[in-house]
């Protein structure tokens, strides 16, 4: 069986006890010091920011709160507001020409009674016919134009004279006229 | 000597949890300040640039003093009642149309936000609870904002009677008023009165005679009290005249001049 020396010198022994304040341990010291350290100067500057945010916070409310009080930008702003109005409201029905496109719809046999036009594009026509053949072919000639859309026939009744045709519908594309 | 080897790694381990714990939520905290600050820094240069324009879209605006006065003149500050019944007869009598009647919506009634300051949002969102006087339901602030932004409408109807060609050129002249206006509604039929009066079918079939019923609605814009940030940013360093001219060029129909003339009666019950 072979011999194993377990004798230690009291020199080594006194050696790795020293040695407990080698290179780790400064390290960790020197990092923990690195980090308080950059800690304390976040929170530094963090603080210099804050003021600095504040300073510039106060000096823009400062200057907002003189807008709204400054009749020359009130007068700029108004007109310029008033021009985009202006722009906004290009845009609009030519009812007279939605009134043209209905009467070229009218069918021989046919005449208009009512015309009723509103703002959101939506007809309603009430149309007197000699007989139910014209009434049929009116209703499928609104059917057929490309100027309206969603033909609804609403009632139709027989007059003294003729038969009464209500029919609804909407323009195409009511803006584009 | 356990110890030893454990100090570094926990002084690592400790050391990354309070980076994480304290001093990442600084870092990340000293970066969203800094970008409020650019943010800030852009907010205030761009006031103080705008301020700056200020004055020289002021002198622009004095200088072209026939866009100014057109530009009030279509977009009033205030809704005209008399104005707009003028105008309604005298392009009905332009058309050779007989006007039969005229009446007026107070829009008021309809639009809450026209009770309060239009043009001064700060009032609005600090005012109390604002109902809707026809449901009695509150408004939303917000909803009021955006309200008070847009442009109001006092709608004015007119009964006219004449000839088809007649109520053509009228809506024709109605639309190209130099006002601005839109007409939402048109109701057109045979005249009433004729067919009841009318014996003779084939006499009152064969008439001209139509009866139209049109509303208009005439805009107006509350003149800007208090200007605000947001309204200034939106500001460019020059007017677009070009949008004045685009209106101008659809306009075909003159707005005329009225003038109240002589007044002052001995007795006002008695035409004189």
């Amino acid at each position: 069986m072979t011999n194993i020396n377990l004798y230690q010198s009291p020199a080594e022994e006194k050696k790795s006890t020293e040695s407990f304040f080698d290179g780790g341990f400064i390290i960790s010291v020197v990092l923990i010091g690195l980090v308080l350290a950059g800690f304390a100067g976040i929170k530094i500057a963090n603080w210099r920011i804050a003021e600095r945010n504040q300073a510039l916070a106060a000096k823009i409310d400062l200057e907002k709160n003189g807008i709204s009080g400054d009749e020359q930008i009130n007068k700029v702003v108004d007109f310029e507001n008033r021009i985009d109005k202006m722009a906004e409201g290009i845009q609009k029905n030519n009812t007279r020409l939605v009134l043209d496109d209905v009467a070229a719809e009218i069918i021989s046999g046919a005449v208009l009674a009512e015309y009723d036009f509103s703002e959101d594009g939506k007809i309603k026509l009430l149309i007197q016919a000699d007989n139910f053949q014209t009434v049929a072919k009116q209703i499928l000639a609104f059917k057929k134009s490309a100027n309206f859309n969603a033909v609804t026939t609403e009632d139709i009744k027989r007059g003294n004279k003729n038969i009464e045709l209500s029919l609804g519908m909407a323009i195409a594309n009511k803006t584009v006229k | 000597m356990r110890l030893k080897f454990l100090l570094f790694p926990v002084v690592l381990v400790i050391l990354v949890i309070v980076f994480i714990a304290n001093i990442w939520p600084e870092i990340s905290l000293l970066r969203q300040m800094n970008s409020q600050y650019n943010k800030d820094k852009e907010i205030l240069g761009n006031i103080i640039s705008k301020k700056g324009d200020i004055s020289s879209l002021n002198d622009n605006l004095e200088s072209n003093k026939d866009k100014k006065d057109f530009v009030l003149s279509y977009v009033p500050e205030k809704n005209n009642d008399e104005k707009n019944i003028y105008l309604l007869n005298y392009l009905a009598t332009n058309s050779s149309l007989s006007v039969l009647s005229i009446s007026l919506d107070k829009v008021a009634q309809n639009d809450p936000s026209t009770e309060i300051n239009a043009s001064n949002p700060v009032n609005i969102i600090a005012s109390a609870i604002v109902t809707d006087p026809n449901t009695g339901e509150a408004i939303d602030p917000q909803v009021l904002l955006e309200n008070a932004k847009k442009i109001k409408f006092a709608e004015a109807h007119v009964t006219v009677a004449g000839e088809y060609d007649k109520i053509k050129m009228y809506l024709d002249k109605l639309e190209r008023m130099e006002i601005y206006s839109k007409v939402s509604e048109v109701k057109i039929s045979k005249n009433k009165e004729e067919k009841k009066e009318g014996q003779d079918q084939a006499q009152t079939s064969e008439s001209n005679l139509l009866v139209a019923e049109i509303a208009v609605d005439f805009g107006y814009y509350p003149k800007m009290k208090d200007a605000d940030y947001a309204t200034l940013t939106k500001l460019g360093s020059s007017f677009d005249f070009a949008k004045i001219e685009k209106v101008r060029s659809g306009i075909t129909q003159n707005v005329p001049v009225i003038e109240a003339g002589a007044s002052g009666r001995n007795n006002p019950f008695v035409t004189q």
